[in-house]
């Protein structure tokens, strides 16, 4: 979490544990960022509440794919994975995903996001065993604010 | 809105009927899996009720067109009925 706080230029309050970072109240347009996606089930996701953030400079990410999943999507992780037996449960992906295939993108500044870490999905319909999460995620409100690299 | 069994069935039936016109494309299986888990889980306690749709909003956003569509929004609606009631 710090390493994705940092890139993503989040600050730490004083007085905060090593893992807590100041929330900003959300204004007019992240409250509207937030309800492109629907709240509480997207929520869900993510293990701890997720934070949102608009981003102050361009941000790479990275998209794992394959089989039911379509190269372009709302799901992303700050960091590629080396194979999709570590993304895979890192990232608590449903069983339709293979990650067989990554792709990086770029995120404009500008983009609001929501960031968090994966929530774990072992036992839920529709996900494996495997899927412990626990990797850092992030959400996009608006999937089209993506740019794939060629 | 309290989620109840005819609910269910209707957004059931709705989503059977879609996942023939999609064939194995998307999560539309997963989606009406979790349906009926969650027709047999209604009244359970509510740390159950989240547990069971804890996925349902990851499943469905990675699925833009089923997101996209009025079943998607439908899906996500009641469940978040069912997690709060």
């Amino acid at each position: 979490m710090l390493a994705i706080a940092k890139k993503l230029g989040l600050t730490r309050t004083a007085g905060e544990s090593t893992l807590m970072f100041r929330r900003r109240v959300q204004t007019a347009a992240e409250q509207e960022a937030l309800a492109l996606v629907p709240d509480a089930t997207v929520r869900a996701a993510f293990k701890d509440p997720p934070i949102v953030q608009e981003l102050d400079q361009d941000l790479i990410v990275y998209r794992q794919w394959g089989n039911r999943a379509a190269e372009s999507g709302r799901w992303f992780s700050p960091q590629p994975y080396s194979s999709p037996a570590r993304a895979r449960p890192y990232l608590a992906l449903p069983n339709g995903i293979t990650a067989a295939n990554t792709t990086a993108f770029r995120l404009p500044a500008g983009t609001k996001v929501l960031v968090g870490r994966a929530a774990p999905q072992t036992g839920t319909i529709g996900f494996g065993s495997y899927a412990v999460g626990g990797g850092d995620q992030i959400c996009l409100p608006d999937p089209t604010a993506a740019v794939r690299i060629p | 809105m309290k989620v109840s069994t005819a609910r269910i069935r209707r957004l059931i039936a709705k989503a059977e009927a879609e996942s023939v016109l999609r064939g194995s494309q998307g999560y539309v299986p997963d989606v009406i899996n979790t349906l009926r888990v969650m027709e047999a889980a209604l009244g359970a306690p509510r740390e159950e009720r989240k547990k069971i749709t804890s996925g349902l909003g990851r499943l469905v956003t990675d699925d833009e067109p089923l997101l996209q569509s009025e079943l998607g929004l439908e899906v996500l609606k009641v469940a978040e009925d069912f997690r709060k009631y």
